[in-house]
């Protein structure tokens, strides 16, 4: 219909907040394009048939209610028949013939609202161009012969899946539920955790033609409002024709043009989303995509997972220490070898230095195409391990640790050394933490680091890391420094990088992130029960 | 984009530029100990140097030829090679000729001087390790008798390389009986002051001990082996003066507070046969307290605070392990102590090296008098009053109280 | 002018990476040559001279709020003579980062890589800080929050680390050398403190001005803490004689270090500290001298002149002094003059003497 009527009113995905029919509880943004609904369904019906031409999953089923001329539309598949039986039991057979003669035509359909539609949620509508639209917005749409109204019924079952367990941000101790494809399944997940009033949630249209709903939701006084209201401008700045995940809008309204750090975080944990709520992050939640987009963002965010807030805070600082660790092997280590191996001799212990030095007597390339090679192999062996269906990744893994590695060094190709730092280096990659966006990000600052390592040694890693220094603490996120807490300083918001402190002593929100209610917590600290005399009854 | 792409073309850049100083670590002849010497050769003085070279292959198991290194054809896994040239660096410039890779000194360990060279003057012989970037202060340094080549080219059974197998030696023994490991730094210290005569440990080849008269005839070539015991004394200036004995060595480490651990063998106190009692000591604190007389000389005291364990009772009679001769045991660990200081006071006064920094402390201590005697020093030095106090304190006797024999009369 | 807001507390932290990024490095070889091992001692009383700088840039800055050290010259002295000696400080500022930078080349030459031209570590130093001064100075005063803490480190280890080879004892005799060599060795001791005049072109760019002044005192009390810190380490390790005669000794306390033979030979902490502190502190007089030429020459904007300020840093850099020797000697006995005695203390000094002698001319100036 689009090809023939040209591009939908762009308006669409321009930002309305004036509802002007707030009556379900999803509320949509009205198409500022108007044309009334006639009284006449022949005509209505014309209009739809000929929006609707050649499109052969749209239902229109025409059926008489007593004498009335009733007509329900709707794309098959997307309505869940059980309810839109319903629908057609209570019209058709229900309803008492005389309903028809006694109301006037102009008001039956909201007549019949009123009465006989056994639905939750009911919308009436009385622009036809809104009511086309909510048909492609999985809705039902009645409409009565004589009366000038549309009613929208909710009777949406999308397709979708059984809920499972995260896949990517999977935790021992700590809720298993992960938000699935359909909006509002992941609202509710996130509503059902979050049962606060204050928790609003804002509906935009992105998307020329795929209409994709798109729900902004924070908690309001927990929020900086200006940073709600610039997450607001950019999602109405977004002009593109179709969303297809929440991926794509990342990067559509992110601060920066390139960046090699995620700048928003993408979850798949309605938990994780729900504490972000109440840290004053707000969360975008895009229909058809199984990740909540949460932000503003900080770094070390990437390097906590979920886990860490269920778990013993002693060993959450343990553990945290190595995945600081692990990020800087992560980074730094193939660098950081060659550039000892190759510049600074002198820095390995003896033993050490017989030991790296004898292994590379039979390697014939330079260390640097030595360490090159094995990571490019690395690289590719996550790669494969990644896209290959499941029964072969296990000839993946075969052929990747048996001959490249086994057979590479027995060879004298490389080095065991070698092998030892880029495997050490691939472990730690993937031991940073919840960020797997951040473990793909790396691998070229990795990079980069072994051709400066070896270009310019341990000075040149320094001016890589003094680089990737300035590049990640230029960046922000919705305004908000991406290095905080760290840069700028803010000692009182370091109880959960580094370490995380018990959930007693965690009183405070980020100051940078929240707006006014900074308070988190006011429970005492866990203390023993005063000590009570020893009671006289039990001693006897 | 263009950011990106010029920040990724900057080190290409640089690396079609030519890196500099890269080289890889199998491409490095890896220096593990250097001996200098000084030989008269073509009419001159030269200084000759030996390099202990590290041939890594031949040190990882698994790999080249490896692990025992028995067979003739197997790549031995150091080279011990020599050459000679105006000065330090001219000789070991004469080396590279002979050897297929650059010769890098940042994993040496040790600095062997000969005994000629030491005597005619170490200091030129210090400046190109002091000076290179390679080289450390923490280095090693030692004299050899003879000639300091010869030790390098003992071979040893264990250690394949006798100078890793010294400075190993000074790492983990270091501070035992009369082992006195002196660095660079150290030395290079000492002579700085201008006063305080520097002594660095003495490595001597000796004949491998457990041979008898009549293997030494069937085997031919007598094996030998390295001992590291005493300290040779060099005047302020760097010439060496003297080698002290082993038992001035233990006296000076005394003041120098080099002593870890030793043991000090006292006579036992008790009635009846005259036996050997070792104590074992556990730590020691000397402290130099300088006094000035009328005359205006200064006169020096030694404290030295000891605790000390007994560790063997060579004998066979009871009683020493009664409460009533822990006193008289420690009395006799500090006349044995006083002695062995005082023993190398006398030895150094006569050599005129004043090798415990006594200048040092004088200066140290009473600088406005010191600034008067400075000059005149080397002539104070030889007659100044030293007194020694030792106090030791014991602590226990280890897992049995008296000797096998012994024990019946206990009970 | 500067759009970018920093706080308080990240202004004490460039100071303090500003000036203890080299001063460590130079001074202890410098003091120990002219006092032995009174070394520390000279780092004390250059204290002194440091606190004066320190309260008086800050003192002149509560007079003319909102200005920076280059804005309000005019108003003290009159606007020629303000604009004259404004423009003397613009090449201050320009020549002291060209030294600097040919100093952080020259060090990396001699200690860890004696083959690569000093142009490579001059041109990849430079352009690393014109993209931090770029980003803004918000931006470069944050990376120093995570550096400093980075640099402090690297200095307390350098300090006790070494401890297996110190002797305290060498410290002694204290303050036997004449107290006119004591002075003038703190004067070249006290010329890094003064480089917190550079704060005079920051403060008005600070959120609050209440803890400045306290702020700059400590920083320059906690920079004479550390330095004496290192000299007395150096001192104890090396004696105050040898001290003198090392080219670098805080590089080669670095190699002493050995801790159970694992933690071995650490000049790489000393190579990550040298490059991480210098790129602040390049940072910091590229910023400067761009921020001052522009003011001098009464531009509004300053990041236009970015880029030709920075060619002309390299270019100055490859033709100031050609060897470290040179340096040193520089070091020791020109750069006194050249800084603590001219621009960083005896001007604003004067200046301040003059605001408060006339305060109506100042009046009618401004």
């Amino acid at each position: 219909m689009r090809s023939r009527k040209g591009v939908l009113p762009i308006f669409f995905r321009k930002k309305s907040l004036n509802q002007r029919a707030s009556t379900g509880p999803k509320q949509v943004p009205l198409p500022h394009d108007y044309k009334e609904i006639s009284t006449s369904l022949k005509e209505n019906e014309a209009y739809l048939r000929q929006e609707f031409a050649n499109t052969t999953d749209i239902v229109f089923r025409e059926f008489y209610m007593g004498e009335t001329r009733c007509l329900a539309v709707w794309v098959d598949g997307l309505i869940n028949s059980r309810v839109s039986h319903d629908l057609f039991r209570s019209l058709m057979l229900d309803v008492p013939p005389e309903v028809s003669r006694k109301i006037p035509s102009r008001d039956l359909a909201d007549y019949l609202n009123r009465h006989f539609l056994p639905f939750y949620s009911t919308i009436r509508v009385e622009d036809m161009v809104e009511l086309k639209r909510w048909v492609l917005m999985h809705k039902m749409i009645l409409l009565v012969d004589g009366s000038p109204v549309g009613l929208v019924l909710d009777a949406e079952t999308p397709p979708t899946r059984g809920m499972t367990e995260p896949v990517l941000e999977s935790v021992v101790t700590g809720p298993r539920d992960s938000f699935l494809e359909p909006l509002r399944i992941n609202t509710a997940l996130i509503r059902s955790r979050l049962g606060d009033i204050r928790l609003k949630s804002e509906n935009f249209i992105v998307g020329r033609r795929s209409n994709t709903l798109v729900t902004l939701m924070y908690v309001e006084d927990l929020a900086n409002p200006e940073i709600v209201e610039e997450a607001r401008q950019r999602l109405s700045r977004v002009d593109i024709d179709g969303l297809i995940d929440s991926s794509i809008l990342k990067e559509l309204i992110q601060d920066r043009r390139y960046s090699l750090f995620p700048l928003i975080k993408v979850s798949e944990r309605p938990d994780k989303v729900v504490a972000d709520l109440l840290e004053g992050r707000f969360a975008i939640v895009v229909d058809g995509s199984p990740q909540v987009l949460t932000a503003p963002t900080l770094f070390v965010e990437f390097l906590q997972t979920a886990e860490d807030y269920y778990m013993n805070p002693i060993v959450v600082w343990l553990v945290r220490l190595f995945r600081y660790l692990a990020l800087f092997v992560a980074t730094n280590l193939p660098g950081l070898y060659v550039a000892v191996t190759t510049f600074h001799q002198e820095m390995l212990p003896i033993p050490l230095v017989f030991t790296v030095a004898g292994a590379r007597e039979t390697v014939p390339f330079p260390a640097f195409i030595e360490a090159l090679s094995i990571l490019i192999t690395f690289e590719l062996l996550w790669e494969a391990g990644i896209r290959l269906p499941r029964i072969v990744g296990g000839a993946v893994n075969i052929v990747g640790a048996l001959i490249l590695g086994q057979a590479a060094v027995q060879a004298g190709l490389v080095s065991q050394a070698m092998v030892i730092v880029i495997a050490a280096t691939a472990i730690s990659n993937f031991a940073l933490g919840s960020g797997y966006e951040l473990a793909s990000g790396i691998r070229l600052v990795r990079l980069i680091n072994l051709v400066a390592g070896s270009v310019l040694g341990l000075y040149g890693i320094a001016l890589g890391f003094l680089a990737f220094m300035v590049h990640l603490t230029a960046l922000r996120s919705f305004g908000v420094p991406y290095m905080a807490p760290l840069a700028p300083l803010r000692l009182r918001e370091m109880k959960d990088v580094i370490y995380r402190a018990p959930w007693w002593d965690m009183t405070r929100r980020p100051a940078l992130i929240a707006g006014e209610d900074l308070t988190r917590s006011k429970t005492p600290p866990p203390a023993p029960p005063p000590e009570r005399p020893p009671s006289q009854s039990r001693r006897k | 984009m263009r950011k990106v792409v010029v920040t990724l073309l900057l080190p290409l850049l640089l690396v079609t530029g030519g890196c500099w100083d890269q080289r890889e670590i199998n491409d490095l002849a890896m220096v593990v100990a250097t001996a200098a010497d000084v030989v008269h050769e073509a009419g001159n003085e030269q200084v000759r140097l030996t390099l202990q070279i590290a041939n890594p292959i031949a040190l990882v198991p698994g790999q080249g030829g490896g692990g025992g290194g028995g067979g003739p054809g197997a790549p031995k896994a150091f080279w011990t090679v020599a050459g000679t040239g105006r000065t330090v660096r001219a000789a070991s410039l004469s080396i590279v000729e002979r050897i297929p890779k650059p010769i890098f000194f940042g994993q040496d360990r040790l600095t062997l001087v000969g005994e000629r060279a030491a005597r005619l003057g170490i200091t030129p012989l210090l400046d190109r390790p002091l000076r290179n970037r390679e080289t450390r202060r923490s280095m090693y340094l030692a004299i050899a008798r003879g000639e300091a080549k010869r030790v390098l080219e003992v071979e040893m059974p264990t250690f394949r390389a006798t100078g890793l197998a010294i400075s190993n030696l000074f790492d983990l023994e270091g501070g035992r009986q009369a082992i006195m490991p002196v660095d660079f730094g150290e030395f290079a210290y000492n002579l700085s002051t201008g006063t305080t005569s520097p002594a660095a440990p003495v490595v001597e080849v000796v004949p491998q001990t457990s041979i008898s008269a009549e293997d030494r005839k069937s085997l031919g070539a007598v094996p030998q082996a390295i001992k590291v015991s005493r300290v040779a004394v060099f005047s302020p200036g760097g010439k060496l003066v003297d080698f002290f004995d082993e038992k001035e060595t233990l006296g000076l480490m005394w003041v120098l507070n080099k002593i870890k651990t030793r043991e000090i063998i006292v006579p036992c106190p008790v009635e009846g046969p005259v036996e050997p009692v070792v104590m074992g000591l556990v730590r020691s604190k000397s402290r130099i307290i300088v006094h000035l007389e009328k005359n205006g000389l200064p006169s020096f005291e030694v404290k030295v605070r000891t605790t000390c364990d007994l560790w063997e009772h060579f004998g066979t009679h009871p009683g020493l392990l009664t409460p009533q001769y822990y006193e008289s045991l420690e009395r006799r660990v500090n006349t044995s102590i006083e002695r062995e200081i005082m023993h190398t006071v006398r030895k150094a006064q006569s050599l005129h090296a004043d090798v415990f920094g006594f200048g040092e402390e004088v200066k140290r201590q009473h600088y406005p008098e010191w600034k008067r005697m400075a000059q005149d020093w080397p002539e104070i030095f030889p007659v100044v009053k030293v007194t020694v106090k030792a106090e030791t304190g014991f602590r226990h006797r280890g897992l049995s109280v008296e000797p096998v024999t012994a024990r019946k009369e206990h009970r | 002018m500067e759009p970018g807001k920093i706080s308080e507390r990240q202004l004490a932290f460039l100071m303090l990476t500003v000036t203890i990024s080299t001063v460590i490095f130079f001074m202890p070889q410098i003091a120990a040559r002219a006092v032995e091992q009174d070394a520390w001692l000279t780092s004390v009383i250059a204290t002194v001279w440091g606190l004066i700088v320190a309260v008086v840039i800050v003192a002149l800055a509560r007079r003319f709020p909102g200005q920076t050290f280059i804005e309000y010259l005019p108003s003290i002295l009159g606007r020629p003579l303000g604009k004259l000696v404004g423009l003397l400080y613009a090449f201050w500022f320009l020549s002291v980062g060209a030294f600097i930078i040919r100093e952080f080349g020259m060090f990396l030459n001699i200690t860890i890589m004696p083959q690569t031209p000093v142009m490579v570590f001059v041109v990849t130093i430079t352009a690393l800080a014109f993209y931090a001064v770029r980003s803004g100075l918000e931006t470069w005063a944050r990376v120093n929050e995570i550096l400093l803490p980075l640099i402090l480190l690297g200095v307390l280890m350098v300090i006790f680390l070494p401890f297996e080879h110190m002797d305290l004892r060498r410290l002694l005799p204290v303050g036997v050398h004449p107290l006119g060599t004591m002075l003038v060795s703190s004067f070249t001791s006290a010329s890094w403190r003064g480089e917190v005049l550079l704060a005079g072109m920051f403060i008005p760019a600070l959120v609050s001005t209440c803890h400045t002044s306290r702020n700059l005192a400590l920083v320059v009390i906690i920079i004479g803490v550390i330095l004496a810190a290192v000299e007395m380490a150096v001192v104890a390790v090396f004696g105050g004689v040898d001290a003198g005669q090392l080219e670098l000794p805080v590089f080669s306390l670095a190699r002493m270090i050995s801790l159970a033979r694992i933690i071995d030979r650490l000049e790489a902490i000393i190579v990550i500290m040298w490059v991480l502190g210098n790129f602040i502190k390049v940072c910091a007089f590229l910023y400067c001298s761009v921020v001052a030429t522009a003011q001098v020459l009464g531009f509004r904007e300053f990041q236009f002149l970015l880029l030709p300020v920075t060619v002309l840093v390299i270019a100055l850099a490859d033709n100031v002094l050609e060897d470290v020797a040179e340096f040193t000697d520089f070091l020791s006995n020109v750069w006194a003059g050249y800084s603590l005695l001219s621009f960083e203390m005896i001007v604003p000094l004067l200046l301040y003497l003059l605001v408060l002698v006339r305060p109506a001319e100042k009046r009618g100036a401004a």
